[in-house]
C-alpha cells in the first residue's frame, strides 16, 4: 500500500489564451517521475483530449483525502495559466476564464488542505503570476477543490513552490530539443545527481537511502532557472517562490544517481540499498540503467555544484529581509544582511526596506485629531467619507474629511459608540470599508497599489493609552515590520519557538494591540494554532466590543465547523485583508450580496481596496 | 510470554481487579472449550482507566443531542459535529430508514431543511438506543462523549494511554482490547511497535470502522504489521459498526475480521460475549505459543 498520493494537472489550452506547449507534458514527467518513485498514487489530469474541469481535479483530491486517513504526502502540481488576483494564486482550467469557477484558488486550496489530516501536503505551481489583464480575469475567483471532512486532526505542513514571484511570469522554452517549463525542468533535475548540499541520508544500515529534502530545494531550483535563463535570454527573471515550513526529513523523491552506461540508478523502496548480488540483476534492468551492463560499488554522490546566485531578485530578497526585521523585533535573531553577500544591490534593498517601514510608522505629528475614534490617512486625499455606527441602523452618515498640519487627511467621528463602519473613497475613486474603534485612531498608509497598513493607535485621553506609551516605540516598529513582511508574503511562523514569541509578544499588553492581532490571527491561523486565533478573537472582542470579520472567519475551519456563532455582528461586512477574500468561500462565511461582484475589484495591496467603480455600490450597500 | 488485557468504557467505579477476573473467567470458559487451561493470571496486566476516565469526562460538559434541541446549535460545535457524522453513519449501516426517523417526530410538525435538524439527529439516537437494552449503562450518548474526548483532547488521551504504556513490557505480549480499549490499544502500539515485542493484536467489538471516528486518529496503521491483527464482532453490536477491512480501515497488511461472534449480552457489545467465542479463544491460543 503507498503511503503518497498525488494529483497532477498539466492545462495548455485555456479559453482564448496562448496555447503552451509544455503543461500537459510537463505534468506526464512529473506524474512519470513520482510513479517511478514507487510509493506514490498519482492521478493524472492533462487535456490532452478532453478539457480539465475543476470537478476532476476536486474528485482526484476527493479520492486521496477521504478519511480514514492513508497518506502520509499529498503532493498536488499544476502546470498552465495562472494569474496573481486578490493576493492569491489562480490556476486556469481549460473553459477559464469565460467560466468563473473553472480555476482554482491556491489560497483557499491551501488553507482547506491544512486540515486534510494528511501531516504533509506539497503544493507545486508551475505557473504565471500576472495580474488581471481583464474583467474576465479578475472575476475568476477559483475554487478550493479541496473537500473538507471533520478530521480534527492537527495541521498539516503544506509545503508551496511556486514558479515565480508576485505579478510576475514564469516561462516555458526550448530546451535541448522540447519546450519545457522551467521550474518543472529545475524540479525534475533536482533529483538527478544532486549536489550532495541538499541530500539528506535517511534510515540506517541496508535501509539507508538518500533524498533531496523539500527545506534544501530551493537555492537549487532556483540556481537551475536561473542558469537556463541565463542560455535563453540573459534579461529575463524568474524568481521562484518557495515556502517549506515541514521538517528536514520530509521529501518528495529520493536521489538518483547516473549509472555507467547512462540512464539512472533509483534507490528502492523499503529495503534501501539492495545487497550487492542483487545489483548486477537491477543494473541489467534496462528501465533503471538505460542498457548500461555494469553497476558501480556504491553511488557516489556528485561534488557540490553550489553556486553563488546568478541573480540578486530583489522582491525576495526584501522579503526576506522584512521578515529577519521582524524577527529581530521579536527578539528571535538579528537581521541579517548576508542574504547576498553585502553587495551594493542589497544595501540598496535594505534602504527600501526601512524606507518602507519607516512609511508604515504612524504620524506622531497628528495634532489636531478631535474625535472619539476614526483616521488619519496618508498616501492619498479623500474625496468623500461616510460612517454608520455599529448598533444604529439607518442611512450612512457623511464625513467631513480634514487635512492636518502633518498633511494627513483627518476623518473625524464624534459620536459615542463601541465602533463605526467607515466607507472611504479616495480621490482616484478607489474605496476602503475599515472598522473606526471607539478610543483609537486608525493611521492609514495608501499607496500605489492600495492601502498598504493601518495602525490603529489609542487616543491620549483614554484608558488604553498609558499602556501603550509605555511600550509605543516596540509596538509601532513591530507593527510596520510586520506589515512589510506580510506585504511581501513573509510574515511566517516558522517553528513553534516563532509563534510562541509573537503571542508572548501580543498577550503582553492586554488590550492586544488591534493591527498586530489581525496581522497574527493571519499568521498563527497559517501556521495552523487555532486556540491563539481564538484567544485573540475573544480578547479583542471583549476589549473592543465587537467581533472583527476576519477573526470570526479565521477561527472557523475550513468546511465551516469550528466556532460559528456571532459572525451576524462583525465588523465589516467582509475581510479587512485582502487575503481573507481568498477563504471566505471554504470556511463557509456569511457575506453580503454585493461581496461577490467586488471581489472581482480588488487590489492587490495588503488591506482590502477596492478598484474605481466600486465606490457608489459601497456607500449604497453599507 | 505476557497478555494486556485493555478495556473499554463505563468501567469507572468498578474493581479492577474483579474485572480483571472477569476477563479471565470468560475466557477460561472459551479456553476449556478447547480443552486448554485457563491463563495464569499472573502473566496478565489489566491497566485501569475506568475512573479517570468518568472524572475526566464528568469536567467535560458536551451537549447531547436532545440539549441542542432544547438550547440550540453551537454549544460545542466541535462535538456537535462528531456527533452528527458518527450518528448518520450508524443510520445507514443500520439501514434505518427516513420514514423510521421521521415517525418519531412530532406529526405536522414542520422541520428544518438543513444540516442543523437536531430533532431528526435526537430521533436517530433513540431509535440506536433501541438497539441497546434499556438496562444496560451503555447509551449512544456516553459512548459518543467519552470516544469524542479521548480522541480530541490531547491531555485526556495522553493520560489514559499512561495508564497503558506502564503495564508494556519487554518480554512477548499479546494484546486484548475491547471496545473504547481498542482504540486506546491502537494509538499505544503504533507509537511502540518499534519496542514491542508483540505476538498478536486481538480487537473486540471495535468502532474504529467508524470513519468518523478513525478520521480522527491521523495516518491509519497496522500497528501489529509483523505477526497480525485480528479483529472479531458480532454484526448486531452498533459499536462495531463496520468491520477493518480495505473499505473502512485499508492498511497494510490488511486486518484479519472475524463477523461471526454471537454475542450472548444484552446489547451484543458485552466482554462477557466476546471472551469466550471458539474463534477468538483459539486466535488468543495461537498467539500464548
Amino acid at each position: 500500500m503507498k503511503d503518497r498520493a498525488a494529483v497532477v494537472v498539466g492545462v495548455d489550452k485555456t479559453g482564448g489564451l496562448t496555447s503552451l506547449k509544455s503543461a500537459a507534458a510537463g505534468a506526464k514527467s512529473v506524474a512519470k517521475w513520482l510513479d517511478e518513485e514507487g510509493n506514490f498514487d498519482v492521478k493524472l489530469l492533462t487535456d490532452d483530449s478532453v478539457p480539465v474541469l475543476a470537478k476532476q481535479i476536486e474528485d482526484a483530491i476527493d479520492a486521496f483525502v477521504r478519511p480514514p486517513i492513508r497518506y502520509r504526502m499529498l503532493l498536488l502540481y499544476f502546470s498552465g495559466h495562472g494569474i496573481w488576483h486578490a493576493r492569491s494564486d489562480i490556476w486556469m482550467l481549460s473553459q477559464a476564464p469565460g467560466r468563473s469557477g473553472e480555476a482554482v484558488n491556491l489560497a483557499a486550496a491551501i488553507d482547506t488542505a491544512r486540515y486534510c489530516g494528511i501531516p504533509n501536503v506539497v503544493f507545486i505551481s508551475d505557473a504565471c503570476r500576472s495580474l488581471p489583464a481583464d474583467i474576465n480575469n479578475a472575476l475568476l475567483s477559483g475554487q478550493s477543490c479541496f473537500p473538507s471532512y471533520d478530521i480534527g486532526a492537527s495541521a498539516a505542513k503544506v509545503d508551496v513552490f511556486r514558479a515565480t514571484t508576485r505579478n510576475k511570469a514564469a516561462y516555458e522554452a526550448v530546451i535541448g530539443s522540447q519546450t519545457q517549463s522551467l521550474l518543472t525542468k529545475a524540479l525534475l533535475s533536482a533529483y538527478v545527481d544532486p549536489p550532495e548540499a541538499i541530500c539528506r541520508k535517511l534510515g540506517h544500515g541496508q535501509a539507508q537511502f538518500e533524498v533531496v529534502p523539500n527545506r534544501l530545494l530551493e537555492d537549487h531550483l532556483q540556481e537551475t532557472v536561473d542558469d537556463l535563463l541565463d542560455k535563453i535570454d540573459p534579461s529575463l527573471q524568474q524568481p521562484i517562490e518557495v515556502e517549506v515550513p515541514s521538517d528536514d526529513d520530509i521529501y518528495i523523491g529520493r536521489a538518483r544517481r547516473t549509472v555507467v552506461g547512462g540512464g539512472t540508478w533509483i534507490p528502492p523502496l523499503d529495503f534501501g540499498f539492495p545487497g550487492a548480488g542483487e545489483w548486477d540483476k537491477l543494473a541489467k534492468a534496462e528501465s533503471w540503467t538505460g542498457g548500461g551492463s555494469s553497476f558501480p560499488d556504491m553511488p557516489k554522490p556528485a561534488p557540490s555544484q553550489q553556486k553563488p546566485r546568478s541573480r540578486v531578485h530583489a522582491r525576495e530578497e526584501i522579503g526576506r529581509a522584512a521578515q529577519e526585521g521582524v524577527r529581530s523585533a521579536l527578539g528571535l535573531g538579528e537581521a541579517s544582511d548576508s542574504a547576498s553577500g553585502g553587495t551594493n544591490a542589497l544595501a540598496a534593498m535594505l534602504q527600501k526596506l526601512e524606507k518602507d517601514v519607516t512609511e508604515l510608522l504612524p504620524a506622531a505629528d497628528v495634532t489636531s485629531f478631535d474625535g472619539r475614534m476614526g483616521f488619519a490617512l496618508t498616501g492619498a486625499g479623500v474625496r468623500r467619507a461616510g460612517f454608520r455606527m455599529v448598533d444604529a441602523p439607518g442611512p450612512i452618515e457623511a464625513l467631513i474629511p480634514k487635512v492636518d498640519g502633518s498633511a494627513a487627511t483627518l476623518l473625524n467621528i464624534q459620536e459615542s459608540a463601541k465602533a463605526a463602519s467607515v466607507i472611504i473613497e479616495l480621490d482616484d475613486h478607489r474605496c476602503l470599508l475599515l472598522p473606526a474603534f471607539e478610543g483609537y485612531v486608525g493611521h492609514c498608509r495608501v499607496g500605489r497599489g492600495g492601502l498598504r497598513h493601518v495602525s490603529y493607535v489609542p487616543l491620549k485621553d483614554t484608558h488604553r493609552w498609558p499602556a501603550y506609551q509605555a511600550r509605543r516605540e516596540t509596538l509601532d516598529m513591530l507593527r510596520a515590520n510586520v506589515a512589510v513582511a506580510a506585504h511581501y508574503g513573509k510574515f511566517r511562523l516558522h517553528s513553534r519557538k516563532d509563534a510562541g514569541r509573537l503571542a508572548e509578544e501580543l498577550f503582553q499588553s492586554d488590550p492586544v494591540d488591534p493591527t498586530l492581532g489581525l496581522y497574527a490571527a493571519y499568521a498563527f491561523a497559517e501556521a495552523g494554532r487555532s486556540s491563539l486565533v481564538a484567544r485573540i478573537r475573544a480578547m479583542m472582542a471583549a476589549d473592543l466590543g465587537v467581533e472583527l470579520f476576519d477573526l470570526a472567519m479565521l477561527t472557523r475551519r475550513p468546511g465551516g465547523s469550528g466556532q460559528a456563532q456571532t459572525e451576524a455582528g462583525t465588523l465589516p461586512a467582509v475581510p479587512l485583508l485582502t487575503a481573507g477574500w481568498n477563504l471566505v468561500a471554504s470556511r463557509q462565511m456569511p457575506s453580503p450580496d454585493w461581496a461577490a461582484t467586488a471581489s472581482s475589484s480588488l487590489a492587490g495591496s495588503l488591506w482590502t481596496t477596492f478598484a474605481p467603480g466600486c465606490a457608489d455600490t459601497l456607500f449604497e450597500a453599507n | 510470554m505476557r497478555v494486556l488485557m485493555i478495556h473499554g468504557r463505563a468501567q469507572g467505579g468498578k474493581d479492577p481487579s474483579e474485572l480483571k477476573k472477569n476477563w479471565l473467567a470468560t475466557l477460561e470458559i472459551g479456553l476449556a472449550g478447547h480443552g486448554k487451561p485457563p491463563l495464569n493470571a499472573k502473566t496478565v496486566d489489566f491497566p485501569f482507566y475506568g475512573d479517570l476516565l468518568d472524572e475526566l469526562t464528568a469536567k467535560a460538559s458536551l451537549p447531547t443531542p436532545a440539549d441542542v434541541v432544547a438550547k440550540g446549535p453551537g454549544q460545542n460545535a466541535e462535538f456537535e459535529q462528531f456527533q452528527r457524522s458518527v450518528l448518520m453513519e450508524m443510520k445507514k449501516e443500520m439501514r434505518i430508514s427516513d420514514e423510521e426517523v421521521a415517525a418519531l417526530l412530532p406529526a405536522g410538525a414542520p422541520q428544518e431543511k438543513g444540516p442543523e435538524n437536531w430533532a431528526w439527529v435526537q430521533a436517530i439516537v433513540r431509535l440506536l438506543d433501541r438497539h441497546l437494552t434499556p438496562i444496560s449503562d451503555m447509551t449512544i450518548e456516553n459512548f459518543l462523549k467519552d470516544v469524542f474526548l479521548y480522541l480530541t483532547r490531547p491531555n485526556i488521551t495522553k493520560r489514559i494511554d499512561r495508564t497503558v504504556e506502564a503495564m508494556l513490557s519487554d518480554e512477548p505480549t499479546l494484546v486484548v482490547s475491547h471496545s473504547l480499549g481498542t482504540v486506546v490499544a491502537f494509538n499505544v502500539l503504533r507509537r511502540h511497535k518499534a519496542k514491542l515485542k508483540l505476538t498478536k493484536f486481538i480487537t473486540l467489538g471495535s468502532p474504529l470502522g467508524i470513519t468518523a471516528i478513525s478520521s480522527k486518529l491521523g495516518v491509519i496503521e497496522n500497528p501489529a504489521a509483523a505477526v497480525g491483527w485480528y479483529n472479531a464482532y458480532d454484526e448486531r453490536d452498533i459499536v462495531a459498526l463496520n468491520p477493518l477491512d480495505s473499505s473502512y480501515f485499508p492498511v497494510n497488511p490488511s486486518v484479519m475480521n472475524y463477523n461471526a461472534v454471537k454475542n450472548h449480552t444484552e446489547n451484543r457489545h458485552g466482554i462477557a460475549g466476546y471472551l469466550n467465542d471458539p474463534s477468538v479463544t483459539a486466535t488468543v491460543m495461537a498467539a500464548m505459543k
